[in-house]
């Protein structure tokens, strides 16, 4: 799995592959020979049973989710429905040698299912406005190894998926759409090498190095040469049961450009996640971060998230509210209003726009059949956007003809197998016991 | 005391230019400096006539004999930058008399009129329908739609398109934007038929941006971003390039990179010395801009130098036009309006106070600053300038076009 996220970008698109293994820089062959000591390290290992999860075998999962959404006013005043397949995964996770080795993999199918995006209220990215981009085709493959046991364990993953920053990913919460503020809380995507030194069952700390480049599309490689140009450090604190408390920096050379000639991020990410483990109320979030464009050092422009959710279940009923505010930057769009220029014609931010969105979800377990396990679900939210800079050049209004725009979403998400109850965390920074319960997904099995 | 202070300088500049020499380099011509006596006080230009448009943004204007054209940026209530107006300019109001609309363009980020061609060229953003769009002005009030050079290599966006003459022929040079892994290149197209371009040079230039030319005399100067400004012959070099393979010059960096335009001044008493580059530094519009227009003596293009500096606090400079009869610079300046700059003479030498760290001149302590826009203009987004008939054309993209007077010299 690991080998083919690195090898399979040159059978998909060979023309465009634009190294080969010879080539690649030292960093990106370090990580790859990464691969060795890991193996091999297993066996001398112990496994750390406090809070730490053990898989015992290998496991295959699968999810999608089946919806149409309507949004209103969605371009130059009309409404919009679109239905689509979202978030199509397989997954496959597993551990060896008394779990001191762990693997994880995932392949995304959005290229196929939702190749234009997903309309998301406020959202950008890679890009996409106001529309959700599909995600990588080989959207994870990373490989843990563990060394030492309690009261200290250590662990070195490496491979493809998210750097150790913000919050999980809006997969595995309890919401079928994603918050707008997706690209100022999470880091996804990215080549990398993490280290990971958990102290009890209550303290992780995790470093990475990775490469800046988004992604250009589903099927696009990293710029292998850039690998180790970014990086990111997270503090994991778990004081009591179920509540886990992050703060987390990065910073992210150039995203926007396959060269690291654009503008820097300055990320800074806290937050503090609780999932009560005898509650009605199962999990709830507050998480704030802060995203600072830099050239050189220099402070251009800065977008900040405050985000609020929280999840309730009872019996085969569940409901989740969401408060966002979250600001964006704006640049000039295609001819296409849902697609921005990649990379940006200038490195002048053409606007900023402050997104305060709120969200319902309400859904209903079905039963499991043939090891199925769906929910049907309703989701609405609505968004209100304000300019903040002046001269107001690039206005959301301009496109969509309103201030304000209602999302309503109505679905099914299927899943089978042993799903992730988290998604960002590898190897020792995986979190405590009774925080990796699983929001919003079918009923059934799942794995931490 | 200020007044006093000025006119020091300007008596310890001249002394100083008495003591030097002139140098003809290749690609230069003979300089002699010459040095005001006099520094001018700044003045607010005064406004002459306004063409009000605010159903798209203005972007670039291009001044004809009578006519003006205005291109449009961007979506505004809606309304894409598609479009370009057609302005009467024989009174001093400029007057909106026809619009032409552009198939398949977001932004017409660029438009000149040649004038001895009787044409009107138009660059066409965004990818995937990057083009130029080729117009007659035989009657120049109403341009007629000659055709759309549109090829891959113009695909990604035109962001400029420059024409100019060069051994007779008519050339457009073409700024393309980068995307995705593709990167920004140059391209060179032969519109002497302006019914049958023909594609003569492509050259990957720019990093990341390539964003303006300027051809003069057989030499086409690159406004590269950070690999700053490079000079290329293309027929008046003396090394045998020609737009269809152009030879390089050389190169010069100047402070801040981010060259984002360049001009390569002809000052009618002093000659070919200096060249014009503005810096589009990285910023927030409304929020945080920078860029100077930097001062580059090119009188060896191998040996090009960056002399002199002007900064407007707080704003960064777009597009300028000079008025080389006068020797008088206008710098277009987004939030801060416009600036008119004293350009004639040796801008590399000034009283010692006006020079930096980096021993450029410091054209604001140089007392070189003509004029600024007026307070009429206070809310204006100023993109572009032009001359037209003992004045100056501003466009603004909030509002349209600001007609206002030439900056005079102050004389004591």
């Amino acid at each position: 799995m690991i080998a083919a996220v690195f090898f399979a970008p040159t059978v998909l698109r060979p023309r465009r592959f634009g190294g080969t293994l010879p080539q690649m820089r030292w960093r990106a062959r370090g990580l790859l020979l990464a691969w060795v000591p890991l193996a091999s390290v297993g066996a001398q290992a112990r496994h750390a049973a406090h809070g730490l999860p053990a898989l015992q075998r290998d496991s295959l999962s699968a999810m999608a989710t089946l919806l149409a959404t309507t949004v209103t006013p969605a371009l130059s005043g009309r409404a919009r429905t679109e239905l689509q397949l979202t978030q199509p995964m397989i997954a496959v996770r597993g551990a060896r040698r008394a779990s001191s080795l762990q693997y994880v993999g995932m392949v995304n199918l959005e290229r196929w299912t939702m190749p234009n995006g997903e309309p998301v209220a406020g959202i950008w990215g890679e890009g996409f406005i106001d529309r959700r981009h599909p995600h990588t085709i080989f959207h994870e493959a990373m490989l843990s190894a563990s060394l030492g046991g309690e009261p200290l364990r250590v662990t070195l993953t490496a491979g493809k998926g998210f750097a150790p920053f913000g919050t999980d990913d809006p997969m595995v919460r309890p919401f079928t759409k994603y918050p707008a503020n997706h690209h100022l809380a999470q880091v996804m995507e990215r080549v990398q090498l993490v280290g990971a030194v958990r102290v009890t069952a209550y303290a992780t700390v995790e470093a990475a190095l990775f490469n800046g480049d988004e992604p250009l599309g589903p099927t696009s490689p990293p710029q292998w040469r850039r690998i180790g140009d970014s990086r990111s450090t997270r503090l994991t604190l778990w004081p009591i049961a179920g509540l886990e408390v992050q703060g987390s920096i990065a910073f992210v050379r150039s995203p926007e450009f396959v060269r690291p000639d654009g503008l820097d991020h300055a990320k800074r990410s806290v937050s503090a996640r609780y999932t009560p483990q005898r509650s009605v109320v199962r999990y709830l979030l507050l998480e704030w971060a802060q995203t600072d464009e830099r050239y050189r050092g220099r402070r251009i422009v800065g977008y900040g998230t405050l985000l609020g959710e929280v999840f309730a279940r009872y019996g085969d009923w569940s409901v989740g509210l969401r408060g966002e505010r979250t600001s964006r930057p704006e640049d000039e769009r295609l001819l296409d209003p849902f697609r921005t220029t990649r990379p940006p014609n200038h490195l002048t931010i053409k606007g900023v726009t402050r997104w305060q969105i709120a969200t319902v979800s309400l859904g209903h377990s079905l039963p499991t059949l043939l090891r199925v396990g769906s929910t049907l679900f309703a989701e609405t939210s609505v968004a209100t956007s304000t300019p903040l800079l002046r001269p107001v050049l690039l206005n959301p209004r301009d496109i969509s003809g309103a201030d304000r725009a209602w999302h309503l979403s109505l679905g099914v998400r299927v899943a089978t197998g042993l799903m992730a109850a988290r998604a960002g965390r590898y190897g020792a920074a995986v979190g405590a016991a009774g925080t990796n319960v699983m929001l919003g997904m079918p009923h059934g099995k799942h794995v931490p | 005391m200020r007044k006093i202070v000025q006119c020091a300088m300007g008596l310890w500049a001249s002394g100083i230019a008495a003591c030097g020499g002139a140098d003809g380099g290749s690609g230069g011509t003979i300089v002699t400096p010459i040095i005001p006596t006099s520094t001018p006080p700044v003045a607010a230009l005064t406004v002459l006539g306004e063409g009000r448009i605010s159903a798209r943004f203005t972007a670039e204007i291009s001044v004809g004999p009578r006519y003006a054209y205005s291109s449009t940026w961007g979506t505004r209530s809606g309304i894409r930058g598609n479009a370009i107006y057609v302005w009467d300019l024989s009174s001093a109001q400029p007057s909106l008399i026809d619009s032409v609309i552009v198939a398949d363009a977001g932004t017409t980020g660029d438009v000149q009129v040649v004038v001895d061609a009787n044409l009107l060229v138009v660059a066409v953003e965004p990818t995937p329908r990057g083009a130029i769009v080729l117009y007659d002005l035989a009657n120049p009030a109403r341009p007629s739609f000659i055709g759309r050079y549109e090829t891959p290599n113009t695909a990604n966006g035109v962001h400029t398109a420059q024409v100019s003459r060069v051994n007779g022929r008519l050339y457009a040079f073409l700024c393309i934007d980068p995307r995705g892994t593709e990167r920004a290149r140059l391209v060179i197209v032969d519109i002497t038929n302006p019914r049958a371009p023909v594609e003569t040079w492509v050259q990957t230039l720019g990093n990341p941006f390539i964003h303006d030319v300027n051809v003069r005399d057989g030499i086409l100067l690159t406004a590269e971003w950070n690999d700053g400004m490079a000079a290329y012959d293309i027929g008046g070099g003396g090394r045998g390039g020609t737009p269809a393979a152009p030879v390089f010059l050389g190169r010069v960096q100047t402070v801040g990179g981010s060259v984002h335009n360049v001009y390569w001044h002809r000052d009618s008493l002093t000659g070919a010395r200096f060249a014009f580059v503005g810096e589009e530094g990285p910023g927030a519009i409304g929020s945080s801009s920078v860029g100077d227009v930097h001062v580059v003596d090119v009188r060896n293009w191998s040996g090009m130098r960056e002399v002199a500096f002007f900064r407007v606090a707080g704003a960064g400079t777009h597009n300028f036009w000079v008025d080389e009869p006068n020797g008088v610079l206008y710098a277009a300046y987004y939030n801060a309006g416009l600036r008119a700059l004293d350009v004639r003479g040796d801008l590399s030498v000034c009283a010692r106070e006006a020079k930096d760290a980096l021993d450029r001149c410091d054209l604001s302590l140089a007392g070189r600053v003509l004029g600024a826009s007026p307070d009429a203009m206070a809310s204006a987004f100023v993109w572009g300038v032009d001359g037209a008939a003992a004045s100056v054309i501003a466009s603004d993209m909030l509002g349209g076009l600001w007609r206002l007077s030439l900056a005079v010299r102050g004389t004591r």
